[in-house]
């Protein structure tokens, strides 16, 4: 069952001005599965953010259909078991870090003892415990992130929704955040993850849309995305063999003396090269696809770029 | 929603301006003790209002001087305030406030009563210790008047910060906040005196012109009056201006909160 339902959702900003109307986003439908990490990536102006603040009924829906929990964004209530980070967040900065989380627990409704419960096992799982009493107004780039982070799960949302989450923190900073999201899914909680850094995505969404000017391009496992299709490596001990492949089976695109890449239309060219292998007495070790980073699979997506044959990696 | 509203007092904490009112009414109470020693017209005055026996004349003295206090810090009150909604909904900020299980007209009515009970609870006390300290000086204490003059305050503080908010959430700006509540203060003042203007132009379709506006801008300074002549005990003319300066409040609001409701953020 899909907790997040958007069916052929238009965001147009009107300018009252001369200058024309801004479409952020052209009939998006996507679904979101309980459980998942979702990542939704797209460059600046994408409108990756327009769509989480559809979501949470920030910014009304041009046209089109938004569901969380089966609940329209209009209704309150769809935000009970949500947590969000926007991005560029500016929380009351007359609040410390324990205050935001008990102003926070108390715009949700939540008695003080689950809001005491809640901020005595969140402040140390981002690391901020130490800086429960500060005020944000002190707080580093990073700490804002690990606090906004803390605010996003205080009500123990059954959805995270995060906006660029480690913008601004330390690459330890982001393996932790990472980690902490990891537990978050552990625990059975779905995230709807907005961001521009494509390996954070690939490290930990299961699944994938690619919005480009308000459209989404393509949605798929990350797996799948980072999945060079036709191209596999064979490790092998060919040595000085010389492996001719027919035509109709595939094509070699390098060979060493430990291996080959080759690229085939099917699996069915796949075997026929491995067969002729063997019928060689080659001993074949393994065969892998190729794979891809996700930053280069985005950007054949969304550019249309080139994919450097050294960038690729098994 | 007790946690918006204490926020909203941390935030008056934060913002200092607890130390602006409490400077003010120190302020007054040094004016109000040097005081003393001035001696009151007294037949001057008894024949001004009307009034006979000391205690009468005194109140009658003391309580304008009393409602002009209460309107001075109501007007401080609307400038420190005007910029608590456009800064709660700013770029960053509205999107915490927004993305919460409460609706927006909640968010409205809470914070709004948030400033009320801190700001106004501040200038109310403000007004209770230099109106004891006045009638420590000069006697004549009357609960009929101190009361009345914070309601009278309560009524003019919240007419102008329903209009304040208005244009706060509309133009998302604290000087266009505090701009429309000096306009609205303004034009009302001069509406007041519309007669003598009507003197000057001699033109039916602007004394409608003028008529109409009057009718519908809150009367604020007519407010402070009859709640002058309401704590003196005297027959108050007409209530049109309270009830009709509350009534174009009620009709701000509820557009404030329909504007409010379609706004992106």
């Amino acid at each position: 069952m899909n907790v997040i339902e958007i069916d052929r959702l238009t965001k147009i900003y009107e300018t009252h001005m001369r200058r024309g109307n801004i479409t952020a986003l052209d009939g998006v439908s996507l679904g979101v599965g309980q459980g998942e990490i979702f990542g939704l990536l797209g460059p600046n102006g994408a409108g990756k953010t327009s769509l989480l603040k559809v979501l949470l009924g920030i910014t009304q829906a041009t046209a089109g259909d938004v569901f969380i929990f089966g609940l329209r964004p209009s209704n309150p209530e769809s935000r009970r078991k949500t947590g969000y980070l926007p991005e560029n967040h500016r929380f009351p900065n007359h609040l410390t870090g324990q205050g935001l989380l008990e102003f926070t627990g108390r715009l949700f409704g939540l008695p003080q003892k689950v809001i005491d419960a809640q901020s005595d096992r969140i402040l140390p799982l981002v690391g901020m415990d130490r800086w429960a009493n500060t005020k944000i107004r002190k707080y580093s780039k990073g700490m804002m992130q690990r606090i906004g982070l803390a605010q996003a799960l205080l009500p123990d949302p059954d959805i995270l929704l995060l906006d660029e989450p480690t913008d601004g923190v330390d690459p330890v900073g982001k393996m932790e955040i990472r980690q902490v999201l990891q537990k978050v899914r552990e625990e059975g909680k779905t995230i709807f993850l907005n961001s521009h850094l494509l390996s954070e995505v690939e490290s930990v969404a299961d699944r994938v849309a690619i919005l480009s000017r308000g459209k989404v391009v393509r949605v798929d496992s990350v797996a799948n995305l980072t999945r060079k299709q036709s191209q596999y490596q064979i490790e092998a001990a060919i040595g000085n063999n010389l492996v001719d492949v027919p035509a109709e089976s595939g094509k070699v695109i390098s060979v060493s003396s430990d291996g080959m890449l080759v690229e085939v239309p099917n699996f069915e060219g796949l075997n026929k090269i491995i067969d002729l292998l063997r019928l060689r007495g080659v001993l074949i070790k393994s065969v892998k696809p190729l794979t891809i980073t996700l930053e280069q699979s985005f950007m054949e997506i969304v550019a249309g770029g080139e994919v450097a044959e050294g960038e690729t990696r098994t | 929603m007790k946690g918006i509203a204490r926020d909203t007092v941390l935030e008056m904490f934060d913002r200092k301006m607890i130390w602006l009112f409490l400077i003010i009414t120190l302020l007054a109470v040094l004016i109000t003790l040097a005081s003393g020693g001035l001696r009151v017209p007294i037949e001057e005055q008894s024949s001004q209002q009307g009034l006979t026996g000391l205690e009468g004349i005194k109140a009658a003295i003391i309580a304008p001087v009393t409602i002009a206090y209460m309107w001075i810090l109501s007007l401080l009150g609307i400038l420190g305030t005007a910029g608590l909604f456009p800064r709660m909904l700013e770029r960053g900020r509205a999107e915490y406030y927004l993305s919460k299980p409460i609706s927006r007209g909640s968010l409205y009515f809470n914070k709004m009563f948030g400033i009320f009970i801190a700001y106004f609870g501040v200038i109310s006390l403000s007004l209770i210790v230099v109106y004891a300290t006045l009638t420590l000086v000069h006697g004549s204490f009357s609960l009929r008047l101190l009361l009345t003059t914070i309601a009278t305050g309560g009524v003019v503080f919240f007419i102008y910060l329903s209009i304040a908010i208005c244009a706060g959430i509309i133009a998302g700006s604290h000087a266009i906040a505090i701009m429309t509540a000096f306009i609205i203060g303004v034009a009302q003042w001069a509406l007041s005196g519309r007669q003598v203007i009507k003197q000057l132009v001699d033109s039916s379709l602007f004394s409608g012109i003028l008529d109409g506006f009057y009718y519908i801008i809150p009367k604020t300074g007519e407010i402070l009056d009859i709640g002058r002549d309401f704590a003196l005990g005297r027959p108050v003319p007409s209530w049109m201006p309270l009830w009709s300066s509350l009534l174009f409040s009620l009709v701000v609001i509820l557009v404030t909160i329909w504007i409010f409701n379609r706004k992106n953020y």
